[in-house]
C-alpha cells in the first residue's frame, strides 16, 4: 500500500483527502503544517507520494520542498495551490525538479487528482525514487 | 639798593586795555630799571575811593610817587619811548 | 598925535576880531558834546567845559588845578576807560593836541564818551561769541562757503571730527576737497552744484582725511552775508543707516527671491477675498505676472465665478482663526491641489488675511492611487486564497458524497451541481488573480503591431458576429520596445473589450500606432456611447464599472501594468461621441520596472 503524506494547514481540507485516498487505498500520513511536513520526512517512515499545500503559515510549502532537497529525499509531490501563488514559486519549482504539471490548483476534481497520483507513483516506480 | 622809582598804576577792570597796560609798563620798568622800582596796581572798581581820593579821572594812569616830583600819565603805555620820557622829563625838571 | 589915534582905531578893531574869534571857539568848546581839558605841559588842568561834566558824570570843580596827567596817545587818539565812581565806568576816546595857552604850552585833550558804542560792540561781540558757540558745539558737521568760489569760510568741531581735518586745513580750502573724486562735476562736487540751483536735501559721500569714504546727508541753505553770498551746509553721517537700508532691501529681495522660488502657489488673501501678494509660482499657473494679479478676487481668478466656494478653506481660516486644509480636483488647471490656508492677525487679534499655498499633489495622488492598487491587488490575491479553502472543502465534501453513491437522483443533481458551481467560481477567483495581480512575466523587445494583431486575431472572429469592425493603422517600421508582452496584451484585450462593450449595436474600432516624442503611441478608438464627465473621472478607480456582471478591476489593473512599463494611459470622449483609450509607452530601455 502507498504511503501518502498530505499537507495542508486547513484540517477540512486534510479531512477530504484522506478520506478519498483511503478510500482509493492508499495509507495517509498527515501533517497538518510545513513544520510536521518536514518532521516526517526527516523520519524513517515511507512516503511514496506527497500533496502539498504551498500557502501555509509559519513554515510554507516552498520550505517543505527545500527540506526535500536538502535533505536528497525527492519524493514525487503534487502541488496543491489557488492559482497564481504557484507562479511565483514555479522557478524554484523547477530548480527543485518539479515542472508545471506538478501544480493542482484548488478546488481540485478528486478524480483528476486521483489520475495524478497514479500516473506519478508508476513513473516513480518505473523510475525507482527513493521512498 | 634803593627803589629809584615808586609808582602806582589805576587801571578799570580786568579788560584788556588794563592788562595792556600792566603789561608794557611792567616791561618797561623791568628792562631799564631792574629792580628799582615798586609798581602797585589799583584797580578803581576794587578801589573806587583810592581813586577818587587820588583824583583819577580815568584809566590807565600812571602816578609816579618817587622820586619827586610827583606826576602822572594818562592813556596809552605802550610807547616806551613816550613813556620813558614823560617819567625822566618830569625827573629832570 | 595922528598915530596914537590910528592906533587906538586899530586895537579897536582887534579886539572886535578877537571878541568875534572868542566868541566862536566859546561856542565851539561850550557846545561840543565831547569833554575838553585844557592842561599845562605839566597836566595840571587849566579849563574843563560844560560836557566834560556829563561825560566824566561828576561835578569837577574841585579838579581845576589838579593833575590830569600827561596824555599819552597812540597814533591820534587812543581808548581810555572813564572812571564814574559809584556808577559803570565809561569808555572814552582821547584825542590829544599839544597848542598853547595863554603864550604857555598846553595840552588839548579831546574825550569823547563812546561809552554806548562800546555797550554795541560788546553786545555784538557777545552775540556773535553766542552764535559761535552754536556753530561751535552743534551736534552736526556745519560749512559755510562762498557759493562763488567755493571757498569753505567757516567749519565747526563736527565738521572737523566728519572729515577727520582740522579747520586750518578746510578754512580756505574749496569746497571739493570734501568730497571724493566721483562726487565731483568739474571744480565742485555735485552736491554743491545741486545746494546752489536750489536742492535743500542732498545725499552725497565725503572723504575723510584717511580716505575712508562715508555717506551723508546734505541740507543747505544760501544767504547774503556782507555782500557775498555764501551757503550755510549741514552734513550728517548717514553711513550706518545707509547700511541698515541696504541690509533691509537686501533682505527684502531675499524674502521676495525665496518666495518667487517656491514652487508651491503662495498667496495672501485679504478679508475681501482680495490677492495682497502672490509669488510668481502662482501668477504664472494664471498665465499672468504677479502684478497683474494683485487685487483680483482668488474666486474671480481661480474660478471665474463671482463669489467663494462654500468650502473654500481661506473663509473657513476667516471666520475661525484656525489653520485648515483641504485637497480636491481644480478642473481650471487640470490637477489635484492641496490647499492650506493660515491666518495672519492684527495687533487686535482680529483675522486680516491668509496664507494660501497650493500645492499640486497631483503625481501624489497618482503614486497613492498606484500603491492603493497593488496594495488592492494583493488584498484581492489575498481573500483570493482564502476563498479557495471553503471552495476546496465544499467540492471535496460534494465528490466525497457523490463516490458514496447517492440513490436520490435530486440529491445526486443537487451535490453535482455545487461540484460544478465550485468549479465556476475556481475559473471567476483565477480570472480575478490573474487580472489583480499582474503577474511576472518575461521583458523583451517586442513589435508592439505584432503584439496587438495577435490580440485583435483572437477576438476579431467574434467582433465580426456583433457587428464590431476593426480597423488597423500601424506604423510602418516600428522600433522595438521593451515590455512585459503577456502583460501588455492583457492591457490590449481590456481595452478591445471595453469598446466592443461600449458598442451594443455594433460599430467600429480604429487601432493606431504613431510616434509622439519620447514615446510609442497606441489608440484604440471605438464609435460607441461614449463617456460622460462623471465616467471619465472614475474611470480607473477599482470596482467601478459601467457594466452589469463587470468586476470593475478591468481597467485599475490595465493602468497598474502601464504605469509599471513607465507609461501612460489616457482617455478622451464625450456621451455619444465614442471613446478614444491612448497608451504611451517609453522607447527608451530601463523604463520598465518589474511589478511585486
Amino acid at each position: 500500500m502507498y504511503k501518502i503524506l498530505v499537507v495542508d494547514d486547513e484540517p477540512g481540507i486534510i479531512k477530504i483527502f484522506e478520506t478519498f485516498l483511503i478510500k482509493n487505498g492508499f495509507e495517509v500520513i498527515k501533517a497538518a503544517g510545513g513544520e510536521e511536513a518536514i518532521k516526517v520526512l526527516n523520519s524513517d517512515t515511507k512516503i511514496d507520494l506527497m500533496l502539498l499545500d504551498m500557502k501555509m503559515p509559519k513554515v510554507p510549502g516552498i520550505d517543505v520542498i527545500n527540506e526535500m532537497v536538502r535533505i536528497n529525499k525527492r519524493i514525487p509531490a503534487i502541488i496543491l495551490t489557488g492559482s497564481i501563488d504557484a507562479e511565483r514559486y514555479l522557478i524554484d519549482l523547477k530548480a527543485s525538479g518539479y515542472s508545471r504539471e506538478d501544480i493542482l490548483y484548488k478546488p481540485t476534481d478528486l478524480f483528476e487528482l486521483l489520475k495524478l497520483i497514479k500516473n506519478k507513483l508508476s513513473i516513480a516506480e518505473r523510475l525507482n525514487f527513493d521512498g | 639798593m634803593a627803589v629809584k622809582y615808586v609808582l602806582k598804576l589805576y587801571v578799570t577792570g580786568v579788560t584788556f586795555r588794563s592788562q595792556a597796560a600792566f603789561k608794557s609798563l611792567k616791561k618797561i620798568m623791568s628792562e631799564n630799571y631792574k629792580g628799582a622800582y615798586s609798581l602797585k596796581v589799583i584797580d578803581v572798581m576794587k578801589h573806587p575811593k583810592l581813586a577818587e581820593d587820588d583824583k583819577i579821572l580815568a584809566t590807565p594812569t600812571l602816578i609816579k610817587i618817587l622820586p619827586l616830583p610827583v606826576a602822572r600819565i594818562i592813556g596809552n603805555l605802550s610807547d616806551k619811548e613816550k613813556v620813558l620820557l614823560s617819567l625822566d622829563l618830569v625827573a629832570v625838571r | 598925535m595922528k598915530k596914537q589915534t590910528n592906533k587906538a582905531g586899530q586895537d579897536n578893531m582887534d579886539l572886535q576880531a578877537l571878541k568875534e574869534s572868542e566868541a566862536r571857539f566859546r561856542s565851539i568848546v561850550l557846545w561840543s558834546p565831547d569833554a575838553i581839558i585844557v592842561t599845562d605841559a605839566e597836566g595840571k588842568i587849566e579849563y574843563m567845559n560844560p560836557a566834560a561834566e556829563g561825560v566824566f558824570d561828576r561835578k569837577l570843580e574841585s579838579f581845576i588845578g589838579k593833575d590830569f596827567g600827561l596824555p599819552l596817545v597812540d597814533g591820534e587818539s587812543t581808548e581810555i576807560d572813564i572812571f564814574r565812581p559809584g556808577k559803570d565806568p565809561g569808555a572814552g576816546d582821547m584825542h590829544v593836541v599839544e597848542t598853547e595857552w595863554l603864550n604857555k604850552k598846553a595840552h588839548l585833550i579831546t574825550i569823547r564818551d563812546i561809552s554806548e558804542r562800546k555797550r554795541a560792540e560788546e553786545a555784538l561781540r557777545e552775540s556773535e561769541e553766542r552764535y559761535r558757540v552754536q556753530f561751535e558745539q552743534t551736534i552736526d558737521a556745519l560749512f559755510l562757503a562762498d557759493t562763488q568760489t567755493g571757498i569753505i569760510l567757516e567749519c565747526n568741531r563736527a565738521a572737523m571730527e566728519l572729515i577727520g581735518r582740522e579747520k586750518s586745513e578746510m578754512v580756505g580750502q574749496h569746497q571739493r576737497i570734501l568730497h571724493p573724486s566721483e562726487e565731483r562735476d568739474g571744480r565742485f562736487s555735485k552736491s554743491f552744484k545741486q545746494h546752489i540751483t536750489g536742492e535743500t536735501l542732498v545725499e552725497t559721500k565725503i572723504i575723510k582725511k584717511s580716505g575712508e569714504i562715508r555717506d551723508v546727508a546734505v541740507r543747505a541753505s544760501t544767504f547774503d552775508l556782507k555782500g557775498k553770498k555764501v551757503i550755510l551746509a549741514i552734513f550728517r553721517d548717514i553711513t550706518e543707516r545707509k547700511k541698515s537700508e541696504e541690509a533691509l532691501l537686501r533682505a527684502a529681495q531675499e524674502w521676495r527671491t525665496t518666495f518667487d522660488s517656491i514652487t508651491d502657489l503662495v498667496s495672501l488673501i485679504d478679508r475681501e477675498f482680495r490677492l495682497v501678494r502672490v509669488n510668481k509660482a502662482f501668477a504664472h499657473a494664471f498665465g499672468m505676472e504677479p502684478k497683474e494679479v494683485v487685487g483680483k478676487t482668488c474666486y474671480e481668478l481661480v474660478r471665474g465665478t463671482g463669489e467663494s466656494w462654500f468650502s473654500c478653506p481661506h473663509k473657513k481660516t476667516v471666520e475661525t482663526g484656525k489653520p485648515n486644509i483641504v485637497e480636491f480636483f481644480e478642473p481650471r488647471l487640470k490637477i489635484y491641489l492641496e490647499v492650506s490656508t493660515s491666518p495672519i492677525f492684527d495687533d487686535k487679534g482680529e483675522v486680516v488675511a491668509t496664507v494660501h499655498t497650493a500645492k499640486d499633489i497631483t503625481q501624489r495622488k497618482e503614486i497613492e492611487k498606484s500603491q492603493r492598487l497593488s496594495q488592492l491587488g494583493k488584498l484581492v490575491a489575498d481573500m483570493a486564497h482564502e476563498v479557495n479553502n471553503p471552495l476546496m472543502i465544499i467540492s471535496g465534501n460534494a465528490q466525497l458524497s457523490l463516490m458514496e453513491g447517492v440513490r436520490d437522483e435530486e440529491v445526486k443533481k443537487n451535490l453535482k451541481i455545487i461540484f460544478e458551481e465550485c468549479k465556476r467560481a475556481k475559473d471567476i477567483i483565477q480570472r480575478l488573480l490573474k487580472f489583480s495581480r499582474p503577474s511576472r512575466g518575461e521583458i523583451k523587445e517586442v513589435d508592439i503591431n505584432k503584439s496587438i494583431e495577435a490580440v485583435v486575431s483572437i477576438v476579431e472572429h467574434q467582433f465580426k458576429l456583433i457587428n464590431v469592425e476593426i480597423k488597423r493603422n500601424y506604423l510602418k517600421d516600428p522600433p522595438l520596445i521593451s515590455i512585459d508582452e503577456q502583460q501588455m496584451q492583457e492591457v490590449f484585450m481590456n481595452l478591445i473589450n471595453n469598446a466592443s462593450e461600449a458598442m451594443p449595436g455594433g460599430g467600429a474600432i480604429t487601432i493606431t500606432t504613431s510616434l509622439e516624442g519620447d514615446f510609442f503611441r497606441i489608440d484604440l478608438k471605438d464609435t460607441g456611447c461614449g463617456m460622460s464627465e462623471e465616467v471619465k473621472k472614475k474611470l480607473f478607480e477599482p470596482f467601478f464599472t459601467t457594466k452589469e456582471k463587470g468586476t470593475g478591476l478591468g481597467l485599475a489593473v490595465c493602468y497598474g501594468i502601464i504605469k509599471a512599463h513607465n507609461g501612460e494611459l489616457k482617455f478622451e470622449s464625450e456621451l455619444n461621441k465614442g471613446a478614444t483609450a491612448t497608451v504611451l509607452l517609453p522607447l527608451r530601455e530601463g523604463g520598465v520596472e518589474r511589478s511585486v
